[in-house]
């Protein structure tokens, strides 16, 4: 049940008027456990019992870790289980091949679904048992309020990683949604599903054309390399402004995920403002823990290293990825060792489209379909011959109003105003943006999300 | 502005209206059409539409056709003999289309039902063959009607299809047309300027040329098939690709029927014929030529096939089968399944006396 479908919309529509029938809050939060669990037992029914297991594990050891004075067991039981299996069901046969390559012995190919969300549930489910371990957070008393803190549907299967702090402020102290609250969820519901379905697949179009078969030419390369740029951008962004909106029409605040990251002047400030909940996941799990930068700056080069090579590899099973992590995490450190100031008025213009290029680059070996085709497409990139260009005139008008729309929300905040503003203004605002998905839409094609995948 | 939780329910019921209303304002008021490419399923109906409801305002005897590709006639050839028949031939068929996509045309250019002293359906078959393509799931069905379709209509026109990704692909696209029109307006967004251009030629011209249209001069002389041996002869320099083509349609098999093409036409003529219940309009079937060489066996003659039933009703005729067997002939088409000029200009004639024949003088 993809976010894009009629199927869903009936879905998510059943359970507003539902959840706002019912009269007691408990029997609304039921509600909602019941129709996340459907959600999520929509796509493969048969990893609900995986889902289930990891709840009760993590809801037992957050109360052990309590209770006990060895908390330290418990918490390492929790762990282990989130991260074994996750680690099995994403990395065994990645791990098989690299067993095979370096012994030339074949190894076992295991037949292997990753379940839905899996990468993101789990790390919701570390960052909550960890900070119950750290007394940051205290353990749930109940079940059910657990259960659906992992497994809200909005958020389940590709974030935003939603702290366990914030998730339970909304839901123990639950209040509806104000009249501000409502009509932006609905603006960003419009938004996500026209950022998917008119900017995304349209530029995924491109992108799968070229990347699933890549040919000679420089600007091929460098237009379906800006293609999957916009359709990651899009994609994702997308999904993440209907899981606010819809959680924001539920009652339920959810942390900003992506503020306008194509418009960072540095690599730094990129992962301020890319995938916001998962960096500061790893910042807070990952960087600090290991000594972040309290230790020297090799240490710190280390751990930004590590960090970001780990942040690559949770993306997906493949080297590509680990060089994409690494990659970032490369250019983070020459960012840290040249100290370069915050760039003011027109100049950080050069200093935002050099971060552009560069992220722009990086997207090659998240997208190319391994290592070679990787150094094929950056090969073409600099060295190729003219070639053609993939996108057309209007294509191009949609990334050039696309970005007059992240300068407008940078300068003006114009979701918070259209929010807050008159219905005059918000009318035919709405009006506007249904257009724009009416005539750009791809809506014979379901085109999953790209972070589905992880 | 603070906002209370009602106002804000009713700013997003309405902003979901706006939705709909720009659709509309758009694409329901024939702001559009001006700059529809002609070209496309969607642009040729809506053409046509237009050329005939301008035709309605002159005097003439009107006959109106509908069928696809293969009712190859000429209504300047056919108009011809106007002084012999009394009528005036009007084509409003196109490529590709079938009796759904005519249906609803034909109850927009005739709601009163008393514009046409008759309406005649060219078929390449009366006894509800199967045909290659699902009539039912042609997805193509939702551009040809989606200038014609109104709110009214949707719920019947999304249920006629077999598969629910058509039902609701219809359903969208007939709330928000938009959806259906997009490939024309990404092309008119592409080169803005040449569209301008043609449309200011089109919405002058359109009607004219197409009424002005002849067919390809190029035949099929040298054909041949020994049906013993189902061995064919080409026409000298065919390439190979053609040839199988050839092969595939000419020595093709009859599909066997799953009265699923029956269902679809009883439907759908049948709305037609009810259209036309209480008026005095007539309505012909004619069934096309088959092709350039007359198959060694026709279809098995079915009694109760859908449009035999219909032509048991009053004011509605049935043409004989092989009417048009003498035009199966290589020297007159220009492809398997289509007339070429000679092939066209001979059957427009026949078919204005065949036609003159079945329904009488005019009225």
């Amino acid at each position: 049940m993809l976010f894009n479908t009629a199927q869903f919309f009936a879905f998510f529509a059943a359970v507003l008027l539902l959840f706002y029938t019912l009269p007691w809050f408990a029997a609304r939060k039921w509600l909602l456990l019941v129709a996340s669990y459907y959600f999520y037992a929509s796509w493969n029914v048969n990893f609900v019992p995986l889902l289930l297991t990891l709840t009760l594990v993590d809801y037992f050891c957050a109360r052990w870790i309590e209770k006990s004075a060895k908390p330290r067991v418990a918490l390492i039981i929790s762990l282990s289980a989130n991260l074994g299996f996750l680690a099995f069901f994403k990395y065994t046969n990645f791990l098989a091949s690299q067993v095979t390559q370096l012994t030339g012995q074949p190894a076992r190919v295991f037949d292997i679904v990753l379940p839905l969300g899996i990468s993101f549930h789990t790390f919701q489910s570390i960052s909550y048992i960890v900070d119950v371990y750290r007394g940051q957070q205290t353990a749930v008393r109940s079940l059910p309020d657990y259960a659906l803190f992992i497994a809200f549907f909005p958020q389940l299967v590709a974030g935003p990683i939603v702290r366990a702090r914030d998730f339970f402020r909304d839901l123990l102290a639950w209040q509806a949604p104000s009249g501000e609250e409502i009509r932006l969820g609905a603006w960003l519901m419009l938004l996500g599903l026209t950022k998917k379905m008119a900017f995304a697949d349209r530029f995924a179009i491109v992108a799968d054309g070229y990347f699933g078969n890549p040919v000679p030419g420089q600007w091929t390369a460098i237009t379906a390399t800006l293609a999957f740029g916009l359709q990651i951008f899009f994609d994702f962004s997308g999904y993440t402004d209907m899981a606010i909106g819809m959680a924001k029409l539920l009652g339920f605040h959810f942390p900003e995920n992506f503020r306008r990251p194509y418009l960072a002047s540095s690599i730094t400030d990129f992962w301020r403002r890319w995938h916001i909940s998962l960096s500061s996941w790893l910042r807070d799990y990952l960087y600090i823990p290991l000594g972040g930068s309290r230790h020297g700056s090799w240490r710190t080069y280390r751990n930004l290293l590590l960090t970001m090579l780990l942040g690559g590899l949770w993306h997906g099973a493949s080297w590509n990825f680990v060089v994409w992590g690494g990659y970032h995490g490369l250019l983070l450190g020459v960012e840290r060792a040249a100290r370069l100031d915050e760039p003011r008025g027109w100049l950080r213009l050069p200093r935002l489209a050099l971060t552009f290029v560069l992220v722009m680059l990086g997207w090659v070996f998240f997208r190319a379909n391994g290592w070679e085709a990787s150094q094929f497409v950056l090969h073409e990139i600099f060295l190729g011959s003219r070639g053609a260009g993939l996108l057309n005139a209007w294509q191009c008008g949609l990334a050039l109003g696309a970005l007059l729309m992240a300068l407008a929300e940078d300068r003006w905040a114009v979701t918070e105003r259209l929010a807050r503003g008159p219905a005059w203004l918000y009318v035919p605002a709405f009006a506007l943006m249904g257009l724009v998905l009416e005539i750009f839409g791809v809506f014979d094609q379901a085109i999953p999300f790209v972070y589905f995948q992880f | 502005m603070p906002q209370t939780r009602r106002a804000a329910v009713v700013t997003i019921l309405a902003s979901l209206a706006s939705v709909f209303l720009l659709d509309a304002a758009i694409f329901r008021t024939g702001f559009y059409l001006r700059w529809m490419e002609p070209d496309s399923s969607t642009g040729l109906t809506e053409y046509r539409y237009r050329a005939e409801l301008d035709r309605q305002k002159q005097p003439g005897k009107l006959v109106l056709t509908f069928g696809d590709s293969r009712f190859a006639y000429l209504p300047r050839v056919a108009n011809q003999f106007t002084a012999e028949s009394g009528f005036v031939f009007r084509h409003a068929g196109t490529a590709g289309s079938s009796a759904r996509d005519w249906y609803y045309l034909m109850r927009d250019l005739d709601p009163e039902a008393r514009q046409y002293q008759a309406v005649v359906v060219g078929l390449d078959d009366l006894e509800d063959e199967e045909s290659l393509v699902s009539r039912q799931d042609d997805p193509r069905s939702l551009h040809y009607s989606i200038g014609r379709l109104g709110l009214g209509d949707l719920k019947e026109f999304a249920l006629s299809h077999d598969s629910p990704t058509y039902q609701w692909a219809a359903v969208r696209g007939g709330i928000l047309k938009g959806i259906v029109m997009q490939e024309d307006v990404h092309d008119l967004l592409l080169r803005p300027r040449e569209r301008a251009q043609s449309a200011r030629l089109n919405w002058g011209g359109w009607a004219g040329w197409a009424y002005d249209y002849d067919d390809e001069e190029r035949s099929l002389a040298g054909l041949a098939i020994d049906w013993k041996t189902r061995a064919m002869t080409y026409p000298p320099g065919m390439d190979p690709g053609y040839k199988k083509m050839f092969n595939e349609t000419l020595l093709r098999k009859a599909t066997p029927s799953t009265g699923r093409r029956a269902a679809y036409q009883r439907k759908w003529f049948g709305r037609m014929v009810e259209h036309y219940r209480n008026s005095e309009t007539r309505f012909v079937f004619v069934r096309l030529p088959r092709g350039p060489l007359s198959p060694l066996e026709d279809v098995p003659l079915n009694p109760s096939s859908s449009v035999r039933v219909l032509a048991k009703r009053p004011r509605v005729y049935l043409g004989a089968p092989l009417r048009y067997a003498s035009l199966e002939r290589p020297e007159y088409f220009k492809d398997p399944l289509h007339l070429n000029r000679a092939g066209a200009h001979a059957f427009s004639k026949m078919l204005v006396d065949e036609v003159r024949e079945l329904i009488g003088p005019p009225r």
